[in-house]
């Protein structure tokens, strides 16, 4: 009777079909590209106008539209799509509703928003968790300049309330800048509170500092406040704002690549940090990061994933682990 | 991207050692440099990804012969020795943390490899598999010939003998043969000559008395189902057929004729080519199997065989894994038996045997 049942659940599933060719793409984001001599600002525009890619470049207006379209004579063969049109600039709540009414295949979702779409029965894509949220800094403030200071922020916060809650368990606590998932050594970073070794640390109390965030970055806000709420116990007074010149700055490093080593170096040019030089073996690696966080200058928080909100038409989407798609291999299911 | 970048890391970062006692035995030797003679030491071993029991008990045992009678219970006060196995994308880590008892760490790492974990394949009442070969280039259809393995790919067509495993002959595809995205190809051997059908290019050739092959810029109908003759279009990874259209497969059972449209869901059509049913949950790679019934490709690893009743289809077989993305389905000359090509991180083909006896 089992047998029998789970046949019948995998042929109410079938569905395994070759690509099908033609159609147009619609993805929508909320990056401004401005420019496509220059390096693209996000990692998956560069497989679409990269001048022996698959596709070719139709039309482009800065900061709003780019248009590509198959190139027949790519060496792997031509792409399944007909074209791709990308939509630059578009806020998420923009993406949603264009999303919504069909308007767009891919858009870009917000953590707090896969809940609802996963109720709704929509595919949702997310990329493993690679986007670095971290507290950096400002190295030529006066304010910042103790180390045990920097240290016992770092013991005050408390990473899983944060990621239970605001991240919604998606991605995971971490004080390394390399994910856990992706070197294997991560724990030697500790990530618990330690509250009373925080307050060891600190005598006599420190004066305020300024935290701020990218206004733009909806996740932040909840996240920097509740920060401040944890240091506090510290006796760490942070206020929280989006003011430019701030002590410490709350960020999200989006794009890194897979690849470890490589990525390593994307996190450390993007905090201005020095890992030196290392071998190739993961001992290595994690004796490079370890030097990059020395002095606490940057405090790595959590790593996420980048969430996508897929249409049902969408096929073939490789479920690569980064933000590199093979846009190439996408086709879209007929309407028959 | 798929597995491009770990296949990268793969390339820097797998610097492996055989087996975790060996890793085990590796950091044993690299740590003790920086162990003081005689002094205490605790040590505890631990795994974050569910290693087994057996594996911390490698791993216990090599550090207690290692490290002797320094051990003891632990205590504050005392260096401690944690030894973690870990895992990344790439390998398996076992890492050693020396913590001494001023709270200073070293950190010592080595991978290792451990027996594969993959469940086996579990064939099911009808369906069994045999792998026939493995390869890196993209590989379309593989024939078992007196001669060897005659095996078809988007660059050549060769001859490979099995025992050894060695190629006999060669035959480059013309350089500017098109390519497809999904590219597919057919190999169709009769006595001691071959041609391959591929879209745009057809190429004949012999096997004996003497390797020759020739090919022409065309696509040629072949059988692609008793007396389906179709061939495939340039640049496209489905056939043209004359009265079906453009379709991905199309098998005959019971005098009916099953198509998947290149452009429209499955369908189910009598004898006269009518339309009978639409099959929605029915994939496009399928060939007829015993009698009545279709082996087909229900996810993109997995093969099952579907009976068609009341022009509906069900379950007749348990589904079969295959190692690897199903990217070729064709029946082969021996009824019932199929040849599937799975993408992995290398090509393999695979002899598909359903057996139909109730």
């Amino acid at each position: 009777m089992r047998l029998i049942l789970s046949l019948l659940v995998a042929a109410a599933n079938l569905a395994s079909a070759r690509p099908r060719y033609g159609g147009t793409l619609v993805i929508e984001t909320r990056a401004a590209v401005t420019a496509l001599t220059s390096p693209p600002e996000i990692l998956w525009l560069e497989t679409l106008v990269a001048e022996s890619g698959p596709f070719r470049v139709a039309e482009f207006t800065p900061s709003r539209r780019l248009l590509v379209i198959a190139n027949d004579g790519h060496a792997a063969g031509r792409p399944f799509l007909d074209q791709i049109e990308v939509r630059l600039n578009r806020s998420l709540r923009d993406q949603l509703t264009s999303f919504e009414t069909g308007q767009a295949d891919v858009i870009e979702l917000p953590l707090t928003e896969i809940r609802r779409q996963q109720q709704r029965n929509r595919p949702i894509w997310t990329s493993s968790a690679l986007d670095l949220i971290a507290l950096s800094f400002a190295r030529s403030h006066t304010t910042t300049q103790s180390e045990t200071l920097r240290r016992a922020i770092a013991l005050s916060i408390d990473r899983q309330p944060i990621l239970n809650v605001l991240l919604q368990k998606h991605g995971e606590a971490s004080a390394s800048l390399l994910p856990h998932w992706l070197t294997g050594y991560g724990f030697l970073f500790p990530a618990q509170r330690d509250l009373a070794r925080a307050r060891t640390l600190l005598s006599p109390k420190p004066a305020p500092l300024t935290l701020s965030f990218d206004p733009n970055d909806l996740l932040l806000r909840p996240i920097a406040d509740r920060i401040a709420l944890n240091t506090r116990d510290a006796d760490i007074f942070l206020r929280v704002s989006t003011a430019a010149d701030a002590d410490i700055n709350l960020i999200r490093i989006t794009g890194a690549p897979g690849e470890p080593g490589a990525a390593l170096n994307y996190f450390c040019n993007a905090l201005s940090l020095f890992a030196g030089p290392r071998k190739e073996s993961f001992e290595s690696l994690h004796s490079a990061e370890r030097k990059a966080l020395e002095g606490a200058w940057v405090i790595p928080l959590f790593h996420i994933p980048a969430v996508y909100g897929l249409s049902n038409r969408v096929r073939g989407w490789a479920p690569s682990n980064t933000h590199a798609w093979q846009l190439a291999d996408v086709w879209l299911e007929s309407a028959q | 991207m798929g597995l491009l970048p770990f296949l990268l890391i793969a390339a820097t970062l797998s610097l492996h050692a055989a087996t975790l006692e060996d890793a085990a035995r590796d950091l044993t030797r690299r740590m003790a440099p920086s162990l003081s003679p005689r002094e205490p030491l605790t040590l505890s071993v631990q795994t974050l990804v569910g290693h087994s029991i057996a594996d911390i008990q490698i791993v216990r045992r090599v550090f207690t012969q290692a490290l002797g009678n320094r051990l003891r219970l632990p205590a504050d006060q005392r260096s401690s020795i944690s030894v973690t196995l870990s895992q990344n994308p790439q390998s398996h880590l076992l890492i050693v943390e020396l913590r001494g008892t001023d709270d200073s760490s070293s950190v010592w790492m080595a991978t290792f490899e451990t027996a594969s974990n993959e469940g086996t394949a579990n064939p099911a009442v009808q369906l069994e598999r045999r792998l026939l070969r493995q390869q890196d280039a993209r590989l379309l259809d593989l024939v078992q010939t007196p001669k060897g393995l005659l095996t078809l790919d988007g660059r050549e067509i060769a001859l490979h003998s099995q025992n050894p495993v060695r190629r006999l002959e060669t035959f480059a595809l013309p350089e500017n043969t098109p390519q497809s995205r999904d590219l597919r190809g057919r190999l169709v051997v009769e006595n001691s000559t071959f041609t391959a059908f591929l879209p745009g290019l057809t190429c004949r050739g012999m096997l004996d008395p003497q390797w020759r092959v020739s090919c022409d810029t065309v696509s040629t109908p072949f059988l692609i189902a008793p007396e389906v003759m179709a061939g495939f279009v340039l640049q496209r990874n489905f056939f043209q057929h004359d009265r079906f259209g453009y379709v991905f497969s199309v098998a005959v059972i019971d005098g009916q004729y099953v198509i998947a449209p290149a452009a429209a869901k499955p369908k189910l059509l009598d004898s006269d080519f009518q339309p009978l049913a639409i099959l929605p949950t029915l994939g496009s790679d399928f060939a007829a199997a015993c009698g009545n019934a279709l082996l087909t490709v229900t996810n993109s690893t997995t093969l099952q065989v579907l009976q068609l009743h009341e022009r509906q289809l069900r379950p007749a077989s348990d589904p079969i894994d295959l190692p690897g993305v199903i990217t070729a389905l064709w029946p082969s000359t021996e009824p019932d038996t199929f040849l599937a090509i799975t993408k992995d991180t290398t090509y393999a083909a695979h002899l598909v045997t359903a057996r139909c006896s109730r």
